[in-house]
């Protein structure tokens, strides 16, 4: 693998020299790309699908159609913002395949998993944290995602989503918003004692 | 709830550290006279912390192993470029050819007629009109008497 690797991606000339290796048709410079990003946007490819199974399907897609059309990659930003890019749109198409499918067939079987009424109180938690983040309209998911798990800046957030920053504010505010109110079980209504603030990020 | 506070937005912008250095100090004053936006900041911090321990899972081997398996070899991605290159090709002979069809079924009349059509109307034979056929006859009356066929 390389060197001078920064959390989550290569140095910017590293990328490059990894992107034009990859154009001329150099496998070793496809491997080295699925290594390096395949953890970060599986989880994100999760995150924004809910399974397994579509995870999987929407990365495969990310990297095969990422790879076919590396020449049109410009190092505007970095190689990860612009896989994350094309990963979200995926995302967005699995969805409404999905939705597609139900419409025209109800799972039954996935319907009966997802019923509510766990005793486990921690089962219960994470059901409704996701049943929580499932019933978030798509933008808010994604804007939502690529901030907590991912960890993406605003800017970042606006290049992968070719949107303006301003508008990744308001989302992550009402998403945040809506989030909280499904959730108001699960989380503290109280701040801190003698805390006055101090950011996380 | 600091939903009343105007200064909601912005803990969201503190909390994500997207503030200026002055913009910093003047929300962790507002914070330390503002209960709701105390209690906002509070609840960005809970559900960020449950946001990020929620179960995701991690890519498992096998995940990785098939990704591998599916990079897309040299020669097929030349193949892939080469029937792209052709496909296009294709695409505009049938868009060329198309447009030329439908202009000739959608346009009819001596308009849309090619030019050998236009060349046939042009030779065909009219019916001559009487005073044109007497005047073809004088002239073949006078052709013959030059000739002294009478």
């Amino acid at each position: 693998m390389c060197g001078m690797q920064r959390e989550g991606g290569l140095q910017p000339p590293m990328e490059i020299d990894l992107v034009r290796r990859a154009c001329r048709g150099d496998e070793q410079a496809y491997h080295i790309i699925v290594d390096r990003y395949s953890p970060q946007l599986y989880r994100l490819a999760y995150s924004l699908v809910g399974n397994t199974a579509d995870a999987e399907d929407v990365l495969q897609e990310t990297l095969l159609g990422a790879f076919q059309g590396l020449a049109r990659f410009q190092a505007r930003s970095s190689l990860k913002t612009w896989l994350v890019r094309i990963l979200v749109r995926q995302a967005g198409r699995c969805r409404q395949r999905r939705a597609r499918h139900r419409t025209m067939a109800l799972d039954a079987a996935e319907v009966g998993e997802r019923t509510p009424g766990s005793p486990d109180p921690e089962q219960g938690a994470h059901m409704d944290l996701t049943d929580a983040l499932e019933a978030l309209a798509p933008l808010h998911r994604e804007v939502i995602m690529l901030r907590e798990i991912q960890g993406f800046s605003y800017e970042e957030i606006a290049t992968a989503l070719g949107v303006p920053r301003g508008t990744v504010e308001s989302r992550l505010f009402r998403a945040r918003r809506v989030l909280r109110d499904r959730l108001k079980d699960y989380l503290p209504t109280e701040p801190p004692p003698g805390e006055a603030g101090g950011e996380e990020a | 709830m600091a939903d009343s506070c105007e200064y909601a937005r912005r803990v969201s912008l503190y909390h994500d550290g997207e503030l200026t250095g002055e913009e910093r100090l003047l929300i962790e004053a507002h914070l330390t006279r503002c209960p709701a936006c105390a209690r906002e900041l509070a609840e960005l911090r809970a559900l960020s912390k449950t946001l990020r321990e929620s179960e995701i899972p991690a890519l498992p081997e096998d995940v990785l192993r098939r990704l591998h398996e599916t990079a897309p070899p040299v020669r097929e991605r030349v193949l892939l470029r080469m029937a792209e290159i052709l496909a296009a090709a294709a695409a505009l002979v049938l868009i060329v050819t198309g447009l030329w069809i439908w202009r000739d079924t959608e346009q009819p009349g001596p308009a849309s007629l090619s030019q050998w059509e236009l060349a046939a109307v042009a030779l065909r034979v009219e019916p001559s009109a009487p005073e044109d056929q007497q005047v073809a006859q004088w002239i073949v009356d006078d052709l013959s008497s030059e000739n002294g066929d009478d």
